[in-house]
């Protein structure tokens, strides 16, 4: 595991130093900008195999901009990332063949069934046919989505939403999974299989990344952790080791600064209008 | 209230125009097309006015009222005061909402060309003791436009809510839009229907519009002025309080329609069940490989299932079936012309394999994150095409086979349809993968097309154009072909078989630059289909 809080990354450019064989997702001196503002600036990152892995930040970090980077769905200025020991910008095609993705907002084929959808997603990943009808069967009674299997996937709440995003994620059983936001709206009993579904994942071996704001269930699941803050790492580490004894909350709001704000400027809130 | 939704509106405008740089190009030509139009209308009013004659008068009043009902139902989605659901939550009572809409109507292209227009009428029309009424009517006229399509709209936007309320007011625009392309045809119509087909010879008598044209509401408004020209003010003031009636009563239906969206609470929305798997067993035994059926089964679906891609294939297949018009209008052409252009539309269709990427927005990630080419993705996308046109051309042709006689050209149309699918495609996917832009969602923007496009639909609108003519240029030697050999059955047949070759060979090349492209851009696309 690798941290530089507050230290800039190395001068890397893209297909620059190989750390390839360090982890099962490595990232070098990412960086990426939108107009003029910086959204990650030199994120340095080993996820070791196995690991269920927890980005933490507070909002506008610059959480989802790593994972769509990690994930080869955005550029980055520059920086390089491994997945599997693959690079991702030299060897795309091997490296999306290993990767699942959950994003926070589960953009769909709305227009189809869930069926449907988990269909269309593992015959686009060149799976087999009737594989790709085991696999999905399997993922809708797991995630408790077979009685909506045939209804369109924009009749669904948001929560069965990101069910059927997990389950796309899931269908190809892939070596890194990347989630973004999971268990947001997700109902507690569903969270709770999710969650066995997940850990039974990476006691197999297989790693995850995992992105979220709700620090008790980073906790509760995650082996390793890091605070993205201002697009930098500022800690990393085993949880344990990171937490030090106390808890991640009291950890994470003194890395990332504690707000000044106390609720007692907005006096009228809750005073009568009348 | 007023002040706030034009500062609302005017904060509207600007941010659209700051956030999408077409916008602005978009913006200027509107405003342009609109004073120019509204510019030269008034002064031909006022031009009119001058020279005594006023027997237009209620024609011009009601087109420039039904501009005003479909005006606002296109651009619903782009003009978000518009849409009288967003505001339903805050606590405003409808005789407020009434009048800070209606003041949000004032401030766009639509109202300062028709102050143009209403300008030119009271230049041209008001003098002495008739002043005062003319100015009444075009207040009144004013009111019933902006009244009448903010009613329409706020009626729309309950519809909006519920799957088949969106299939109805789809239909209904679609029809409108049909009853405009023929009345765009109603002079040739009447042309080539009377006995001297020379033109000139035939004029429209504007008089005989005029009874049924004074029972409307704008007919009345405009009554108005010709009763006050002619001195009968007692008529003229009956007619401008039936007007006023009129603006009473379309007021009190948009204040109960705005009541009624807001009391809805919860818009309840059917759940489409749909069974079966995605691929047809047709389809699989059809396709070459899963990733291209599967994508041509999923494209079906969707101009199937989302209202967007059936109102814009509703559209491309009018302006399929407008060469039917000129047959209707008695102007009947050689057999072989008329069946053999039963292919020709086909090119129409290559608006939609420019979209092909934007029609899928931000889920085309899906594609992006999977590994290989896209070359399967587009080949999928343009079968979908293919299965649509062969009943579209089916249809078309064997109409127009039986309008014409020409039954024994139909056994080639199938072969200039492939060649016309393959020639549109190729330009299409060109687009698609060169000019790739985002196509915004029916939910957030508008049923019915191009002003929700925030001036990315203007861009398309030309590279398509441009791409009509070239493939009408790669169409030619076919159909000079075709024609030479019109008479002779197994030449007309080896040269429709060739051009099917010609076509699929112009697809084939389209296909590797565009793949080459897609490949080598794919984020960057996906970027640019993404809204924000």
């Amino acid at each position: 595991m690798t941290s530089e809080p507050s230290v800039p990354g190395p001068q890397a450019t893209l297909h620059g130093s190989d750390a390839s064989g360090e982890g099962a997702v490595v990232a070098r001196g990412l960086r990426r900008s939108f107009g003029g503002v910086r959204a990650v600036d030199g994120i340095d990152l080993t996820v070791p195999a196995g690991s269920f892995f927890g980005l933490l930040g507070p909002n506008g970090a610059g959480k989802t901009t790593t994972l769509r980077m990690l994930t080869a769905l955005l550029r980055p200025d520059a920086g390089d990332v491994w997945i599997e020991s693959i690079h991702v910008w030299t060897n795309p095609d091997a490296a999306k063949a290993i990767i699942g993705a959950l994003h926070e907002e589960p953009r769909l084929f709305d227009r189809l069934s869930g069926a449907e959808l988990l269909e269309y997603h593992g015959l686009l990943r060149g799976l087999a046919p009737t594989e790709v009808r085991q696999r999905a069967d399997d993922l809708l009674d797991v995630l408790d989505l077979r009685a909506a299997a045939s209804e369109l996937v924009v009749d669904y709440s948001h929560g069965m939403r990101k069910k059927i995003a997990l389950a796309v994620a899931l269908l190809h059983n892939p070596k890194v999974l990347f989630l973004d936001e999971p268990f947001e709206a997700i109902d507690p009993v569903s969270a709770r299989t999710i969650r066995s579904v997940l850990q039974r994942y990476t006691s197999a071996g297989s790693t995850i990344v995992f992105s979220s704001h709700v620090l008790d269930v980073v906790e509760r699941i995650c082996d390793h952790v890091a605070i993205v803050h201002h697009g930098r790492i500022v800690v990393a580490g085993p949880i344990d080791e990171v937490r030090a004894g106390g808890s991640l909350e009291d950890v994470f709001v003194e890395v990332v600064g504690a707000r000044d704000a106390t609720g007692e400027e907005l006096a009228w809130l809750g005073t009568s209008s009348d | 209230m007023a002040r706030h939704f034009l500062r609302l509106k005017w904060a509207l405008l600007s941010n659209g125009l700051r956030r999408h740089p077409w916008g602005t190009f978009n913006a200027a030509g509107m405003l342009l097309l609109g004073v120019s139009l509204g510019g030269l209308v008034g002064i031909g009013l006022a031009q009119l006015g001058r020279s005594g004659g006023d027997l237009w008068l209620p024609a011009v009043f009601t087109a420039m009222f039904a501009l005003w009902l479909i005006g606002p139902v296109i651009a619903f989605g782009v003009d978000e005061t518009l849409d009288p659901s967003r505001l339903a939550p805050l606590p405003l009572r409808p005789h407020q909402l009434v009048t800070g809409l209606l003041a949000a109507s004032t401030l766009s292209a639509g109202s300062g060309a028709s102050a143009l227009v209403l300008l030119g009428v009271l230049i041209g029309f008001a003098s002495g003791a008739a002043t005062v009424l003319v100015l009444g009517a075009v207040i009144v006229q004013l009111v019933l436009c902006l009244v009448a399509g903010r009613t329409l709209t706020t009626l729309i936007s309950g519809a909006l809510g519920s799957r088949r309320g969106r299939d109805l007011v789809t239909t209904l625009v679609l029809l409108l839009m049909l009853v405009f392309y023929g009345l765009g045809q109603l002079p040739n119509l009447l042309l080539n229907a009377s006995e001297g087909p020379v033109p000139g010879t035939f004029r429209v008598d504007p008089g005989a519009a005029l009874p049924i044209l004074r029972y409307t509401p704008p007919g009345q408004a405009a009554l108005v002025i010709v009763h006050a020209r002619d001195g009968a003010y007692g008529h003229a003031v009956l007619a401008l309080a039936l007007a006023g009636l009129w603006v009473v009563l379309l007021l009190a239906a948009w204040a109960w329609s705005l009541g009624h969206l807001a009391r809805r609470s919860s818009q309840r929305r059917s759940r489409a069940r749909v069974r079966g798997r995605l691929v047809p067993a047709a389809m699989r035994a059809v396709l070459p490989s899963g990733r291209v059926a599967a994508v041509a089964a999923r494209e079906l679906r969707y101009i199937a299932r989302h209202p967007s891609r059936r109102v814009r294939l509703a559209q491309n297949l009018v302006l399929i079936f407008l060469p039917l018009l000129p047959l209707l209008g008695g102007r009947v052409f050689d057999q072989e012309v008329v069946v053999l252009a039963a292919a020709l539309p086909a090119l129409v269709l290559l608006n939609e394999a420019a979209v092909q990427f934007g029609s899928d927005g931000a889920p085309l990630w899906a594609h992006v994150a999977v590994p290989g080419t896209w070359r399967s993705d587009i080949v999928g996308r343009n079968a979908a095409l293919f299965v649509l046109l062969i009943p579209v051309t089916t249809v078309l042709a064997l109409a127009l086979a039986a309008l014409t006689g020409g039954w024994r050209f139909v056994a080639f149309v199938p072969l200039l349809t492939v060649m016309t699918w393959g020639i549109g495609t190729a330009l299409g996917n060109l687009i698609a993968a060169y000019v790739p832009i985002a196509v915004p969602e029916p939910e957030q923007g508008n049923l019915f097309g191009t002003s929700a496009w925030q001036g990315q639909g203007c861009l398309l609108g030309v590279m398509s154009m441009l791409a009509l003519v070239v493939g009408v240029l790669l169409s030619v030697p076919a159909a000079l072909g075709a024609w030479r050999f019109r008479d002779n059955a197994p030449a007309l047949l080896l040269v429709c078989g060739a051009g099917a070759v010609w076509g699929v060979a112009v697809w084939l090349v389209g296909l590797a630059a565009a793949t080459r492209r897609a490949d080598s851009e794919r984020l960057e696309i996906l970027e640019a289909v993404t809204q924000r």
